[in-house]
């Protein structure tokens, strides 16, 4: 307290809630014998609360993203025309797509194999393998369906704005690039041949949206590539 | 051969593009059209601060480049040990309070004593869309000091302690600069 009114500090601890319990009971007990200072404390109350009640967003007025775009392509371009990643790993764009290219090699592997060695129910009894899928595996396939044409969607699109920026790729990135969807697209054709065969396979339908996914991880490098170019 | 593909297998996303977790996955993996989605979902919020605190719409946008910027360079760091509006939040309070000390550096500026007529004596942003309101003039009008600690702690919410951390002033000088800005602003707009 100073003199005959709260301090300047208190009133606002006060307000701030951050009074040990004896300094607020004593601020209590003036508050409620002084007009003066109930009314700075209302004041204060009101600002608080408005300065608390401002919108949080603003828009900026105008996209803001070609400067902070072109100030990445920069920062990418002072590192010798190699992409860096955030990690402090420097990948040139072509070792990028081969590192991909490298894992869906593995995955075709994995498809090839898992046809030549046929659908294996032998864990099951064998009433279960001559019976009709569960429910469950039903609805499972039904997923599997929803989400193909969801991955299916998500590659036309991002194919075609890649073919239309496809000119900002250098020639050896953009074969490569070709390569790695032809081995893509094999991979994913073989494996949807034996899904025909065995539907409710979960380890097959996994495979291939697994597949997809890398599919799509390439085309976003690509194109993310194409446009930082 | 199964095993090892299971295991370096994603797992399956829901709504890839649209789900936010994973929006910084990709970008994190330099997909450029992932960052994009987060510039659209952060930007108005980031712009909000850097306005109120550099009290300059001008500045403002060369601010929220910044942080953007910033934050494509630094995504690798995101852990998700917190969300991702609030990491990218202090990133941006971060960029703000180092432009402040580079400019101060630069010109040799000198804070002055918080004096009641400085709150003429600042540029108020005219005629920018959304502030309309007097509040907002107001706190525009304060001496820079003043005016950030402000704005993180009554509007954006921190903490003094975390004020304190972010901007190297002591914890008491916060609150004096805090109580303070708070009686000019009920000066003014009585």
């Amino acid at each position: 307290m100073i003199g005959m009114h709260v301090s300047e500090r208190q009133l606002n601890d006060y307000a701030d809630g951050l009074l040990p319990l004896a300094e607020r009971e004593q601020v209590d007990r003036h508050l409620a014998a002084c007009d003066h200072c109930a009314g700075e404390l209302r004041q204060l109350r009101s600002l608080l609360t408005g300065l608390g009640s401002l919108p949080k967003a603003i828009p900026p007025g105008e996209d803001l993203r070609p400067g902070v775009h072109a100030r990445i392509g920069r920062a990418q371009s002072t590192v010798g025309g190699k992409a860096v990643t955030r990690r402090g790993t420097v990948w040139t764009a072509r070792s990028q797509l081969a590192a991909a290219a490298v894992v869906l090699i593995m995955l075709s592997s994995a498809a090839t194999w898992y046809l030549a060695r046929g659908p294996n129910r032998s864990h099951l009894p064998a009433v279960v393998a001559r019976s009709a899928p569960p429910p469950a595996a039903n609805a499972t396939f039904a997923r599997f369906q929803v989400l193909e044409a969801e991955y299916l969607r998500a590659a036309d699109e991002l194919r075609s704005a890649l073919e239309r920026q496809e000119e900002l790729l250098d020639p050896a990135t953009a074969e490569l690039l070709e390569r790695n969807l032809r081995i893509i697209d094999q991979a994913l054709q073989e494996s949807r041949a034996a899904l025909l065969a065995d539907p409710h396979s979960e380890v097959l339908q996994q495979m291939i949206l697994t597949t997809y996914e890398r599919k799509l991880e390439i085309l976003r490098r690509a194109e993310a590539l194409s446009v930082t170019s | 051969m199964i095993w090892i593909i299971l295991s370096i297998a994603t797992p399956l996303p829901e709504r890839a593009i649209r789900d936010s977790d994973e929006l910084v996955h990709r970008a994190q993996h330099g997909d450029i059209r992932a960052f994009d989605r987060l510039y659209l979902e952060h930007v108005d919020r980031v712009y909000a601060t850097c306005l109120r605190i550099s009290a300059d719409p001008v500045r403002a946008r060369e601010l929220t480049q910044d942080v953007f910027v910033r934050a494509w360079e630094k995504l690798g760091s995101f852990r998700g040990e917190s969300l991702f509006s609030s990491w990218l939040h202090r990133l941006a309070v971060n960029v703000i309070i180092e432009d402040q000390r580079a400019r101060t550096r630069a010109t040799r500026r000198i804070e002055v004593p918080l004096e009641a007529h400085h709150m003429s004596g600042c540029a108020a942003p005219a005629g920018e869309p959304g502030l309309g309101i007097d509040l907002d003039r107001a706190v525009a009008k304060l001496p820079e000091g003043a005016r950030t600690v402000l704005v993180l702690h009554a509007i954006e919410g921190y903490r003094y302690e975390e004020i304190a951390e972010m901007t190297g002033v002591a914890l008491g000088t916060v609150k004096a600069q805090i109580h303070r800005a708070r009686k000019l602003l009920k000066e003014a707009l009585r």
